[in-house]
């Protein structure tokens, strides 16, 4: 046995020592990125990452050469909310490493212990990622995140149904066919403060119901029929022709379909940016690994694949800028700069959060009679 | 009589054979019940319970003026569907028991059993598959002209489907007591009451009826229990008309952990007091027939 | 009502007539109640319907469910692939969710039908005071809903992990451990229901032969009572692995990392699409489980019928 773990040993030595010139005389004068370049350390095999994350939120590409490269084993489980997140977590982590929230419910986590700090010299290519989205309102100081992702709150709809494709929030409330929202209070109460001219994250308790007023009139005058966690599959299936969803679920939807009458529109009044971004856990069993995985994601090739496979916005400025982005996804995705100067970030209000709950209690039920 | 199994020695065993179901049963289902108890009266709050003191009614009295719409939606909801399940579960359970051989009647009793062994979710999506506009059902109405082309029935997140989707999930659960209490009916009865001249109207009434009594009322609570609680049925067949309690039980631990616990508290006490009602029901039954 | 319809002298004639001349007339007679064959043949259609679409749409070449794209194995061989190693994580996935399912259920109905039997022996052979209380806890989890089991039982766990961290340090995490529990919590009623019934139909006269002839408690039980009432054990135990199979709300709430059952792995993919693989998965169950209670009803039946 030892003999011939030795022979493969010299065996893998002698290739290595052949490979090495190859590589000193290929090295590129243009920095063109071909690959992933990012090498694990050795030292971690056979060690688990847990991860717990959106569904359908990441690359599997990714997380295999992680695997591979690492010698280690991810792990992924899944959840459908930032709420659901919160609430797991405050029952305690039963094991998880990272978990990547989105934008308010970072600052939630921090606000109530459940993530730890993070040390980003730690992560050297944190500084990769694109300044427009580190310090953000919810993590000011860098101290608790690393951007991840980011998308849209939109309409995907069937363009069939109305023969032109909507580009305003107007269009999407009175939209002629079926229509279902994803249950997310604070984005769509957002929308609807916003079109008021007020603060989208007000706190104001008559302004957000003047802002449900706005919705209920919007809702009995429209063929609202469903509001859930995430209405894709019936809108897939046909049973909806319009549902205001996130802008990398609709993506995908769009790409898998390989059909031209389905669409996403950011409607141009504006409406919600969210950055969902990688946190340390309280009592995450494995932080070191941790650490290794943000830094991967954040490898040039590594995030593109992260893009390219989930259609979420990439924050890596470095993968923008060296193009490896696909052309047809940030094409779809990226809103003009118009809009995005009117696109804004759901924050953390602490306990006005309680002033939007019963406020959309309100509504789901005033239009469940 | 074996003199050394006295009494004392059986409750004694009795004690020993019961304690630790009965510490299972205290520790791991009213004690977590009783805590539900307590947040449903406590603040809530943005913290990492949820809940804050002091103790307040304030949880019920919204339970009781916002959600009273939502409460009455599910009592009905669960009602019908255990009408519908009794309704179709007594002729099941009765032609099950009149097949002629014990293997006619097993194969019965197999083929309703049956669809219950694959996964509850997996049936309840098939039933998505089935109702959905560009489903089989629409499909087949639109291939035999009952509905033109590109016409559909909108079937999915009805209070129907959602009807359906129950009495689909629960329906063994009403045919399987009432058969049980059929198989120690002795049909005998049923022909002596013809010999003496009741009519079948008659014979059913007074004589199926009441000795089906007890088949029929553990159906019912079997069935009304789980529906009256249902989440994942209304979640998945279900549209805005159709919210339901267990959906908004499971969305307020997330979010408000009193008004969570309250509302549990009050669709228990439906529960119960349907409970009560088959009680005194059953016993004024007994009273008659003795 | 029903005594005084039936006097004594009637019911013995009637006992002494012969049964099979008997039975074509009684037939007829419940028949008519069973709304003739139609009612019947309706629901049966209504209970397979669902599940002749998902064993049609295992065989569909294409991966929606709305169109028939032809006949294909595909699915079906993912799965089989899928319980080797090096498959794609989605249906790896799948196959520990499945291994998942059947460990919590093989090891909860072990604990249930062990507890539950036990109780049912006491509830059914012995008197002692506070047995009126045992049989309303009993009962409790029956009338429980599911969602609020789940929710208290989560929320009862945080407290108790809570305090074991703040007295010994020791980090406790809900996982397999947690789960167990709660589909013990739920099973031991009904496996204890069910083994009680067949109990309260067993004369007490064997024990006390048994007894008599001076066996002890232990040997009366596993030489006597345990033989007589295993169909009623094994009953109770199907039951308590099917309802721990089914079960999402409980597993939902108190699952930990990588404790996943099936019906979480399935609730997920529904909210994208379902894979067919799961249509697959399901027809095999299915298949697989029809054979397992086909054969066991068929045996009975033979029993029975030798019985007759």
């Amino acid at each position: 046995m030892q003999r011939r773990i030795l022979m493969m040993l010299v065996l893998l030595l002698v290739i290595i020592m052949s490979l090495t010139p190859v590589f000193a005389q290929d090295e590129p004068q243009t920095p063109a990125i071909t690959e992933i370049t990012w090498t694990c350390p050795s030292g971690f095999e056979g060690q688990t990452l847990v991860l717990y994350n959106w569904l359908y939120f990441i690359s599997d590409t990714a997380i295999q050469e992680f695997e591979a490269r690492c010698g280690v084993t991810v792990r992924l489980e899944t959840y459908g909310s930032n709420e659901e997140l919160i609430a797991s977590m405050r029952q305690g982590n039963p094991g998880y490493d990272i978990a990547v929230p989105a934008d308010y419910g970072i600052a939630i986590m921090a606000r109530e212990g459940l993530i730890q700090k993070i040390d980003v010299s730690r992560i050297p290519n944190y500084a990769n990622i694109d300044d427009l989205y580190k310090g953000l309102s919810f993590d000011p100081n860098e101290e608790y995140s690393v951007p991840y992702l980011w998308g849209t709150f939109g309409a995907l709809y069937n363009v069939d149904v109305i023969g032109e494709e909507i580009t305003t929030w107007e269009q999407i409330w009175n939209f002629p066919g079926r229509i279902g929202w994803t249950d997310d209070q604070r984005s769509i109460l957002g929308v609807a403060l916003r079109e008021l001219g007020y603060n989208p994250n007000s706190t104001d308790e008559g302004e957000v119901y003047e802002a449900l007023d706005l919705l209920l009139g919007y809702a009995t005058n429209s063929n609202l029929i469903h509001i859930s966690e995430d209405p894709t599959p019936l809108f897939v299936r046909g049973d909806l022709d319009l549902i205001l969803t996130y802008s990398g679920d609709a993506f995908q939807r769009i790409l898998e379909c390989e059909c031209d009458n389905f669409k996403y529109v950011i409607p141009v009044e504006g409406s919600v940016l969210d950055v969902e971004s990688m946190v340390l856990l309280k009592d995450a069993p494995n932080p070191e690994l941790a650490y290794l995985f943000m830094d991967f994601i954040h490898d040039p090739f590594v995030a593109a694949l992260n893009t390219n496979e989930t259609a979420y916005g990439s924050v890596n400025r470095v993968a923008v800028e060296a193009g490896l982005i696909d052309p047809e996804i940030s094409q779809a995705i990226i809103p003009s700069d118009d809009v995005l100067e009117l696109m804004w970030v759901i924050e953390d209000i602490q306990d006005a959060e309680f002033i939007y709950a019963d406020a959309w209690d309100e509504f789901r039920i005033i239009i469940s009679r | 009589m074996a003199m050394w199994l006295t009494a004392r020695t059986r409750k004694y065993s009795g004690v020993l054979l019961a304690l630790p179901s009965v510490l299972w049963l205290v520790l791991f289902f009213l004690l977590p019940l009783v805590i539900v108890f307590v947040f449903s009266f406590m603040t809530r709050s943005t913290s990492v319970t949820g809940v804050t003191l002091p103790f307040t009614l304030s949880s019920y009295e919204r339970a009781f003026n916002v959600f009273d719409v939502i409460l009455i939606r599910s009592l009905r909801i669960a009602l019908f569907t255990t009408l519908i399940c009794l309704v179709i579960g007594y002729p099941i359970a009765f032609y099950i028991r009149t097949r002629k051989t014990v293997l006619g009647r097993n194969i019965a009793l197999f083929l309703i059993i049956l669809p219950f062994w694959t996964n509850f979710l997996v049936r309840t999506y098939a039933w998505q598959v089935l109702l959905s506009e560009n489903g089989t059902i629409n499909g087949f109405l639109r291939g035999i002209g009952i509905l033109a082309q590109g016409e559909s029935l909108q079937m999915l997140q009805t209070e129907g489907a959602v009807l359906l989707g129950l009495v689909y999930g629960y329906l063994p659960f009403m045919v399987l007591p009432i058969y049980a209490s059929l198989r120690r009916f002795d049909f005998r009865l049923v022909e002596a009451a013809n010999d003496l001249g009741a009519r079948d109207l008659q014979v059913f009434w007074r004589i199926i009826v009441p000795m089906t009594l007890p088949g029929i009322i553990a159906g019912s609570i079997l069935v009304f229990i789980p529906a009256i609680g249902s989440f994942v049925t209304p979640d998945m067949l279900g549209g805005t008309k159709t919210l339901m309690i267990g959906t908004l039980i499971g969305d307020k631990f997330e979010r408000d952990r009193p008004l969570g616990a309250a509302l549990s508290m009050i669709m228990m006490g439906m529960v119960l007091v349907a409970l009560v009602i088959y009680a005194w029901g059953m016993r004024k039954e007994s009273q008659n027939n003795g | 009502m029903a005594n005084t319809v039936l006097s004594q002298p009637k019911f013995g004639q009637l006992v002494a007539v012969d049964d099979r001349i008997k039975r074509g007339r009684i037939l007829q007679t419940v028949g008519r109640f069973s709304g003739g064959v139609v009612i019947p043949f309706a629901s049966y259609f209504f209970l397979w319907a669902p599940i002749l679409v998902l064993v049609l749409f295992s065989f569909n070449a294409s991966r929606t469910v709305d169109v028939w794209r032809g006949f294909t194995f595909d699915w079906y061989l993912n799965v089989f692939n899928s319980m080797g190693a090096g498959s794609a994580r989605s249906s790896a996935t799948l196959m520990e969710s499945l291994r998942n399912s059947l460990f919590i259920g093989a090891i909860s109905t072990i604990i249930a039908t062990v507890l539950g039997t036990m109780l049912a022996l006491s509830m059914a052979r012995s008197k002692f005071p506070g047995k009126k209380i045992v049989d309303g806890i009993l009962l409790v989890p029956m009338v429980i809903p599911e969602i609020t089991q789940g929710i208290s039982l989560a929320l009862f766990f945080k407290i108790v992990f809570d305090y074991v961290q703040n007295t010994t340090g020791e980090r406790w995490l809900p996982g397999f451990g947690t789960i167990i529990i709660g589909h013990v919590a739920f099973n031991i009623s009904y496996v204890a229901i069910v083994v009680r019934a067949s109990l309260q139909g067993l004369s007490k006269s064997y024990e006390e032969a048994s007894y008599d002839l001076g066996a002890n408690y232990w040997h009366t039980f596993w030489r006597v009572t345990f033989p007589l009432i295993l169909p009623g054990i094994i009953g109770g135990a199907l039951l308590a692995f099917t309802l721990s199979l089914d079960d999402y709300l409980i597993t939902f709430y108190n699952k930990g990392v990588g404790s996943g059952t099936l019906p979480i792995y399935v609730y997920g993919m529904l909210k994208t699409s379902v894979s067919p693989e799961v249509n697959a998965l399901s027809t095999i169950m299915l298949a697989v489980s029809t054979v397992l209670v086909g054969t066991s009803l068929w045996l009975q039946g033979r029993n029975g019928a030798r019985a007759d």
